[in-house]
């Protein structure tokens, strides 16, 4: 076993031999958009991004559905046919999986991909002197929340369901080009959250630049106007006395760094000299990437947010 | 002065009850909620709008005054 419970990595990791190792992930949740098609669509690419987050490529998944015993044939339908999409865009296909009745609807994955041990990307690695790189904008959780409560432009909500049901997949291939040292997805502990975990694991200190983090258009004005949701705020209760952000950030910039992201970016560190050649790939992709900080040595603090 | 009692419920509600009283025109409006979640976001959106807050207790519900 390569990697467990304790790095806080995305995803358990078994070396079958030289060089292959499985990577093991599960994940699933209930509706955070109304349209089946689309919840199908995001719970899958997020299942699959830890897959991702690892470096690795998936090669299986199975299922996992709980549906309510009056939900209409056609919505169950269209959820996993979402989820079948989005795993065939992923190059491999749905073999199974298990269901059962729920109150509320729940899917997910649970995912199993390889990866070359050499290419295994994990919250340990950082060096002093990487450049951060952050592969989607943040926001996702506020606007779920501004979604939820039928505030959402049908532009807002468009590019919501379309980031959320993004796969890392192009970001990953791209980052095995530029052997970055260490990574991980940015999920449910929101960007700063994640960010700690490689800091931790790599025992150094990660410094953001505030202005420099891509966010979802929106995103800022409903934080500052009191759109977060409850992990926003026990995120930040999580990281507290290891995260310092200057006085001048502004509060609704910095609560969206705590805000809990579904199927978010990855956050990679890679060398200083290649940064910009990432970062012109990945915005080549397509991607709404940046490169929005860098690694330090720790003294008294793992996370620094700076104006 | 608004009145409004938004315990027991949850975001993005309670911000939401606070936000439509604002637009039908209240300029001072008292809310209660028994959570930390609605409590930070209606402090956010109040002062995001130019609102002065003070805030009492009593027994576990935060009593929020929202003047301008």
């Amino acid at each position: 076993m390569l990697v467990g419970f304790d790095t806080s990595d995305d995803a358990a990791v078994y070396q079958i031999s030289p060089e292959i190792c499985l990577i093991h992930t599960l994940d699933f949740f209930p509706p955070l958009v109304d349209d089946p098609y689309e919840f199908g669509q995001i719970a899958a690419a997020n299942a699959l991004s830890d897959i991702y987050a690892m470096g690795g490529k998936p090669v299986s998944a199975l299922n996992i559905v709980c549906l309510p015993s009056d939900l209409d044939l056609p919505s169950a339908k269209a959820i996993l046919a979402g989820g079948n999409d989005k795993v065939l865009e992923a190059g491999i296909n749905i073999s199974g999986g298990h269901s059962l009745a729920d109150k509320e609807p729940k899917y997910g994955l649970s995912v199993t991909g390889v990866v070359h041990p050499k290419e295994l990307i994990l919250n340990r690695g950082a060096k002093t002197g990487d450049r951060l790189v952050l592969t989607k904008p943040i926001g996702s959780g506020v606007l779920s929340t501004v979604d939820k409560a039928g505030l959402l432009s049908a532009e807002g909500h468009q590019t919501l369901v379309a980031t959320m049901s993004l796969l890392n997949k192009r970001a990953c291939e791209i980052a095995k080009k530029y052997q970055v040292s260490a990574g991980t997805d940015v999920t449910g502990f929101g960007l700063i959250g994640h960010a700690l975990e490689i800091a931790e694991a790599s025992d150094k200190a990660l410094v953001i630049k505030a202005e420099e983090v891509p966010l979802l258009p929106e995103a800022l004005k409903w934080a500052e106007e009191g759109f977060l949701p409850g992990g926003a705020y026990r995120n930040r209760e999580y990281v507290a006395g290891r995260c310092l952000a200057e006085t001048d950030v502004e509060r609704g910039r910095e609560d969206l760094f705590y805000d809990p992201q579904t199927s978010g970016g990855l956050l990679l560190c890679v060398a200083a000299e290649k940064a910009a050649d990432f970062l012109q790939d990945l915005n080549t992709a397509g991607l709404t990437a940046a490169i929005i900080g860098s690694v330090e040595e720790f003294s008294d603090c793992r996370i620094r947010v700076i104006s | 002065m608004k009145q409004l009692n938004a315990c027991g419920l949850s975001c993005p509600e309670p911000v939401l009850m606070v936000r439509n009283a604002v637009a039908s025109g209240a300029e001072t409006i008292e809310v209660k909620v028994d959570d930390p979640t609605p409590r930070e976001n209606i402090i956010r959106f109040a002062e995001n709008k130019g609102f002065k807050v003070s805030e009492t207790q009593e027994d576990g519900v935060f009593v929020l005054m929202l003047t301008r």
